[in-house]
């Protein structure tokens, strides 16, 4: 066939598809070159880069060269600012945009990858869990959040860019007269320099510079404030704002200002720069990433793909509105909401008190986590659910919060590190409790104990319909009264302890009233009568007259106050050493009758009658259980006849208390044992026979990652819909926000709403289900009195418990110090020894101007007294910053009044003045300030942040109590010496005592402070508790480790040294002299003052080598209140004027004193000589 | 070498700025224009003066077991005159009588004679004079006190012992003295930065000598009351112009109400 002209297709055609497909795909790559372009990280990185970095570069060189010109004139030109000077004009020289820069910045050009480009964190050892695989995390956060990381230069804890806030400042402008009302003399006058524009909107009016020691200095304003009110009134416009500022300083009044400080996500820096992010941090961001803590996808460069949550409802609208939000449903970890960003601590730090706020670290570093675990501790959660924090391989993953069991092998305390139930034993409750009254608080614990932490697991009907809440009440009845009935029966019988055969006085309630307010009671229970003491450590007591209502019950309680421990061998009652004798009487009384007498004598609750026992009710519940074990049939005779001696060989369990002949009382104890086990009472109670019993909730170790699927929300929405009910009217808007945040989070079925649900309503998940389950078969958990803000923190807490540990280097494994306060902080919370000892001291941090501030007056002391402080921090405590201040923080007591308030002191311009007595030296104004010497006397406008002591609320609340009664008793008592009198702080208690001594005396407690008013009780302490304690206040002392007693530095003398050894005869007739020395007030062995007054009794001095510290005992001897500021005692040994004593010990004070203090350190070897 | 005009006015000047700087301190009038006047009244105690409790004496009971200790936190007379009120100037600054600087002793003693603080109260004008505690029992006695913002004190007083402190800050209140041997011993003190304080005597009368003409803030307090807070006189506070000549405060009753019971 001859070729033509002819094609297969129409080229014209084709020419128009490929011109049409051509155009497409150029317009598609335009489409493309411009999404890419539009990304909206690179948005972030322009504005970051383009605005928010030269203008901080810019604003920081002004001030550098402001300071510059401010120094005086022969100084002009100081290496280091003028090297700061020009590094910041190249660095600001870099910032500015230039042609290279918009080139690259171009659309197509920018494609690319520079200079915008993705950032990425790569974290190979922080793997995720891709179901059956650990893959490598990448975290790409930092591409939008580019200011992450940076700090104020030279101030690595401040963030450069702070998150956005609104503050209130107070402007005093000097009183002057302006020439030209211009921004050059708002400069002049107020020392405050306005930008030309904005940070992110170029019409804000924003501070630029503030000039040192200026009136705007002094307001505290900051470059990049941006101002939006004065007095009240928004201003709008730059000249706007001069021109009323400069009325303001015309008629010289004091100006409100309101302030945006900081700036939006994603622009402003991390918090807590101290210990997150920060390179000197201990979790720096280039090892840890992002999402190790946060969650979500780090490899998402999108706001909705990195799976970001919203906080609230409020900002999850604003989300959607403005970022396009929404909830990835591709990925499994999606980012955990701010209120739970806390959570993820618990990943690496198991230990949990090891978040607890710390010298290093003294605001809180995760407040609301430690809040939850105390509350999980407290409330016993860990009775149902276990808290495992160790996998099969023993490594350990998380928090360990398992119970102790009371099972025959750890009775004799062979395992100590578990927790201890944290309900009452009720291993004698029949001597105890009636039957009356059992089966009335079991029903209702709050109606006889209003903040009872006992759960509510009766009566809980709200989710069922009218014939299934009559059928559960039915039942409810028939377990109430079988608890009772089991719970007697293996009721223990127990020894009473018989009034003691001295006692002389029959039991007061006048006297126990005194003993219970000033003997330390408050110091774990409450009672109606005080309501200042506010301990949670024990249960209230305010209504024991109901609860110990006949003769036998009331002498069980004397004899458990007598002796705790005999009655609960794992009870955190200690046992008060006080016998029988009040000393101020005759006769002799008996504190534990007296307590009892007047605890008993409040009533103001009686047990409702128990409604008669239904035998068809009890029969069907035996059966139910019966049911359970055995077929139909043959459950159904057992219950008829019992279980017949042929086959009781081979029942097992509960069951065997069916034994044939069967009666009502058998059927009424197998049904309360199989309540008692269906309900998990044991796992807050001791119970005989149920010591092993297994926890009966699920295990919350890993509850956090726990598949959604697994959660049973079954028909929860629909119970919500109709229990619908509008916030009550006392609801904060807080309040209000948390609960719609929760109640969405239920309705999503997400794991926060579940939880929230099941401690606010844990039956209801049980709605339009219960019908279709037999009684015994319906959900059990009780309800508890939580708080919405409680709720919460469990939730946090529990949130946290992934059992996800990272790679070993990341999980916190404290140095041994740290561990040993970590360990030691378990059994204090334990045991509640900071309710009555103050373990940190009170922190003032306060600002003062170094030229005006009056030091406290020097201390004439020895040399080896003077404080060593790092002559560095001395210098820097006279170089103010650009306001004019300096800071520094005191540890110590502030002085408070005879009823323990805070003593005011007026200034020289009738402004109050506080004294704050110092327990660490501090160095002020160029002067370091010693402890004991005089108070640092600060204005109240000086204190920036009051951080109060830890621990200690008895001895505060004991104190205005000893004080009144020592001064109605005729003694001068002074506040200092009430002190003494209450129990001692013991921040500092391992720097003082020798470890050894201590450990004896925790176990075996002994009398060493006469003139206390309340002694050091017996707790139930294992060896190894003991040591962890010890060890705790040796480490948070600062000693260094092991912690090891320390001998006497030259030990006895030796046989040829007479010199030495007729030094210590000397020193001798010091510690016995009567007259003026230690003998006056100390006892030494058995030589002493004689009988007086308790008050002036000082403790003896025979053990003083082997309980105190050889370096400590050096400083008591030499300046009492250098090592406690508030003793007593005097200054035997004036390290200026002439030495006294020199009758008996001549020499020098210091001779004196070192010859004291060679006796006291080898008195055991002396006394054996 | 003489100065120069210049130098003379400079120099001038300079202390002239010095003295206004540190003008809140109370000045020393020389002048022979300045005028002065004296405040007297007398504190009774509006009712049948209790009896003084005797106190419990359980310590060197040899020797102090032999004096008739009793407690001395309220002395008032058979016809109600109530000793040892202090009452002092509060307004800062306040001119000072030459007179009354010329007469003030360099120091003031507290003496420890039969177990007790002899004085029971005391008053110090710091700037001028220090304070002296001495012992004159035959046991060891010892002096503590304790005044806001200055150096505690804790001195052992052996047998004729003596010591010497001086206060550098002037108190709002009278600062409590204790004997941490003897529970029962207690004296008050008060440093003040000027010499018009005054306590008074057995009969409750009291006189303030040299106090510059014109209004003057008085301040009011005893060691049972506090601050003496009198409708009046609230938080024992009043002012009071002083006319030269003597100005009658008058006689100030006080119920039984207002002394609590230590």
């Amino acid at each position: 066939m001859a070729a033509g002209d002819e094609t297969f297709f129409n080229l014209r055609r084709m020419h128009v598809l490929f011109a049409g497909s051509a155009a497409a795909l150029l317009a598609a790559t335009v489409w493309l070159l411009a999404v890419d372009h539009a990304r909206p990280w690179k948005g972030y990185q322009r504005t970051y880069r383009q605005q928010l970095e030269p203008w901080l570069t810019e604003a920081r060189l002004r001030a550098a060269e402001a300071e510059d010109l401010s120094v005086p004139a022969g100084q002009h030109g100081q290496p280091e600012l003028r090297q700061t000077i020009e590094q910041l004009r190249r660095q600001l020289a870099q910032q500015q945009p230039h042609w290279a820069k918009r080139l690259f910045g171009l659309p197509l050009v920018d494609a690319f990858g520079r200079p915008l480009s993705i950032e990425q964190i790569w974290l190979p050892e922080l793997t995720i869990d891709y179901h059956f695989r650990q893959v490598a995390r990448f975290d790409r956060c930092v591409t939008c959040h580019q200011a992450i990381q940076r700090s104020v230069p030279g101030a690595p804890a401040d963030p450069a860019f702070p998150r956005q806030q609104s503050l209130a400042l107070r402007l005093q402008p000097p009183k002057t007269s302006i020439a030209r009302p211009d921004e050059a003399a708002l400069e002049q006058v107020l020392g405050l320099v306005l930008a030309e524009c904005g940070w992110l909107d170029s019409e804000a009016v924003t501070v630029q510079q503030v000039r040192p020691r200026s009136p705007a200095a002094v307001a505290q304003l900051l470059p990049g404030d941006v101002l939006l009110a004065i007095d009240g009134q928004p201003v709008i416009g730059r000249s706007a704002f001069v021109a009323r500022l400069l009325e303001g300083v015309a008629a010289g009044r004091a100006m409100g200002l309101e302030v945006r400080r900081g700036l939006p996500h994603p622009y402003n820096s991390h918090p807590r720069l101290d210990l997150f992010v920060g390179e000197s941090s201990p979790h720096p961001m280039s090892e840890f990433g992002c999402t190790i803590c946060h969650d979500g996808q780090g490899s998402g460069t999108d706001f909705g793909w990195a799976a970001h949550t919203p906080n609230d409802l409020a900002q999850r609208a604003r989300w959607q509105r403005e970022l396009g939000w929404f909830a990835n449903p591709h990925w499994d970890l999606p980012m955990l909401p701010a209120r739970f960003a806390e959570s993820r601590c618990l990943k690496c730090h198991h230990q949990v008190s090891d978040l607890e706020p710390s010298r290093r670290f003294p605001d809180p570093p995760a407040a609301k986590l430690l809040a939850g675990y105390q509350l999980v501790r407290q409330n016993g959660c860990f009775g149902c659910h276990e808290i495992k924090g160790y996998d099969d391989r023993g490594q350990s993953v998380g928090p360990d919060m398992r119970l102790e069991s009371l099972g025959a092998e750890e009775k004799a305390g062979a395992d100590t590190y578990r927790l201890r139930k944290v309900g009452p034993s009720l291993r004698n409750v029949a001597t105890r409790l009636s039957s009356q009254f059992l089966p009335a608080v079991v029903a209702d614990p709050a109606a006889f104990r209003p903040q009872s932490r006992m759960p509510r697991l009766f009566g809980l009907h709200e989710h069922l319909d009218a014939s299934q809440s009559d059928a559960a009440q039915q039942f409810e009845a028939v377990e109430l009264q079988a608890i009772t009935a089991y719970l007697q029966a293996v009721s223990e019988p127990v020894e009473l302890l018989p009034t003691p055969a001295e006692v002389t006085e029959a039991p007061s309630a006048e006297r126990g009233r005194r003993l219970f307010r000033i003997q330390g009671c408050l110091a774990c229970h409450r009672h109606p009568e005080f309501p200042d003491g506010q301990s949670l450590q024990g249960p209230e007591l305010g209504n024991l007259g109901a609860k110990y209502a006949d003769q036998q019950s009331r002498q069980w309680l004397t004899s458990w106050i007598r002796d705790p421990l005999r009655h609960a061998p794992r009870t955190r009652m200690p046992i008060d050493a006080g016998a029988a004798s009040d000393g101020n009487s005759e006769g002799v009384s008996d504190p534990a009758a007296d307590l009892a007498a007047w605890l008993t004598s409040y009533r103001d609750w009686k047990p409702p009658s128990a409604p008669a026992l239904s035998a068809t009710d009890l029969d069907q519940l035996a059966l139910q259980h019966l049911a359970a074990s055995f077929p139909a049939a043959e459950a159904a005779e057992y219950l008829q006849t019992g279980i017949p001696a042929s086959r009781a060989d081979q029942v097992q369990g509960d069951e065997r208390l069916l034994q044939a002949p069967l009666d009502r009382q058998k059927k009424l104890q197998y049904v309360g044992r199989r309540t008692i086990r269906k309900r998990g009472c044991f796992g807050c109670h001791d119970i005989p026979g149920l010591e092993d019993a297994a926890p009966i909730g699920p295990a919350l170790s890993d509850w956090g990652r726990k598949q959604l699927s697994l959660l049973a929300f079954e028909q929860i929405n629909g119970y919500v819909a109709r229990q619908e009910s509008p916030p009550a009217p006392t609801a904060s808007a807080a309040d209000r926000q948390r609960q719609d945040f929760f109640r969405e989070a239920l309705l999503a079925h997400r794991r926060e709403g579940f939880l929230w649900q099941k401690l606010h309503a844990p039956r209801s998940f049980d709605y339009q289900k219960a019908g279709g389950k037999r009684f015994n078969e319906q959900l059990k958990m009780g309800r508890f009195t939580l708080t919405d803000e409680q709720c919460e923190q469990i939730a946090t807490f529990v949130l946290g418990l992934v059992a996800e540990p990272p790679a070993a280097r990341y999980v916190a494994r404290p140095a041994p110090p740290q561990q040993a306060i970590v360990a030691g902080r378990k059994v204090l919370d334990e045991l509640g020894c900071a309710q009555c000892h103050t373990l940190e001291m009170e922190r003032w941090t306060i600002e003062y101007d170094p030229h005006k501030f009056a030091a406290p007056p020097a201390v004439t002391d020895y040399a080896f007294l003077k404080p060593q402080i790092d002559p560095a921090v001395v210098a820097a405590s006279q170089r103010p910053d650009r306001r004019g201040l300096c800071r520094v923080e005191l540890v110590g007591m502030p002085r408070v009044d005879a009823k323990g308030q805070l003593q005011e002191d007026e200034d020289e311009e009738g402004r109050p003045l506080y004294a704050f007595g110092l327990w660490e030296p501090a160095a002020i104004a160029g002067q370091v300030c010693s402890v004991g010497g005089a108070e640092v006397l600060v204005g109240q406008g000086q204190i920036v942040a009051r951080r109060p002591p830890q621990g200690g609320a008895l001895a505060r609340l004991l104190f205005p109590e000893v004080l009144a009664e020592a001064r109605a008793a005729g003694a001068t008592g002074s506040q200092a010496e009430a002190w003494g009198w209450v129990p001692p702080a013991l921040a500092y208690l391992g720097r003082a005592v020798q470890p050894q001594w201590m450990y004896d005396y925790l176990l075996q407690p002994s009398v060493i402070r006469p003139a206390a008013v309340l002694r050091m009780p017996k707790y139930n302490l294992s060896p190894q508790e003991a040591r962890r304690l010890v060890d705790y206040f040796a480490a948070s002392a600062g000693v260094e480790f092991p912690y090891s007693s320390s001998a006497s530095p030259a030990g006895p003398p030796a046989a040829a040294d007479a010199a030495r050894r007729q030094r210590m005869n000397m020193a001798l007739q010091i510690l016995r002299d009567r007259t003026t020395y230690c003998a006056k007030c100390h006892l030494v062995g058995t030589y002493g003052p004689g009988g007086q007054s308790r008050s002036v009794l000082a403790p003896n001095l025979d053990q003083v080598g082997r309980r105190i510290r050889p370096d400590y005992l050096r400083r008591w001897l030499a300046n009492p209140q250098s090592a406690l500021p508030y003793t007593a005692m005097p200054v035997n040994f004036p390290p200026s004027g002439p030495p006294l004593g020199q009758d008996l010990l001549p020499g020098s004070s210091q001779e004196q004193l070192d010859a004291v203090l060679d006796l006291l350190l080898n008195y055991d070897w002396y006394h054996r000589q | 070498m003489p100065l120069t005009r210049r130098q003379f006015v400079l120099r001038t000047a300079a202390a002239t700025g010095a003295v206004a700087a540190v003008g809140r301190f109370p000045t020393i009038i020389r002048a022979a224009e300045a005028q002065w006047g004296d405040l007297v009244g007398r504190f009774v105690y509006d009712g049948k003066p209790p009896q003084r409790k005797k106190l419990k004496v359980d310590k060197d009971v040899d020797c102090c077991g032999q004096f008739d200790i009793r407690d001395e936190s309220l002395l008032a007379g058979e016809d109600g005159g109530l000793a040892n009120v202090f009452i002092y100037v509060r307004s800062r600054g306040i001119a000072i009588c030459p007179e009354r600087e010329e007469k003030t002793e360099p120091r003031v003693t507290l003496d420890n004679r039969d177990c007790i603080f002899s004085p029971h109260c005391l008053k110090i004008w710091y700037n001028k004079q220090e304070f002296y505690t001495v012992n004159s029992d035959p046991v060891a006695q010892n002096v503590a006190f304790e005044p806001v913002g200055d150096t505690p004190c804790n001195a052992v007083l052996p047998v004729k012992g003596d010591a010497t402190y001086k206060f550098t800050r002037r108190q709002l209140t009278p600062v409590l003295i204790k004997c941490n041997y003897h529970p029962w011993e207690s004296a008050y003190i008060l440093p003040r930065d000027n010499p018009y304080t005054e306590i008074s005597r057995a009969d409750g009368t009291f006189q303030m000598a040299g106090l510059p003409v014109g209004p003057v803030e008085f301040q009011a307090w005893h060691e049972r009351i506090g601050p003496l807070d009198i409708p009046a006189w609230p938080k024992g506070r009043f002012e009071m112009t002083i006319k030269p000549g003597v100005n009658d405060l008058g006689t100030i009753r006080l119920a039984p109400s207002l002394f609590p019971e230590p």
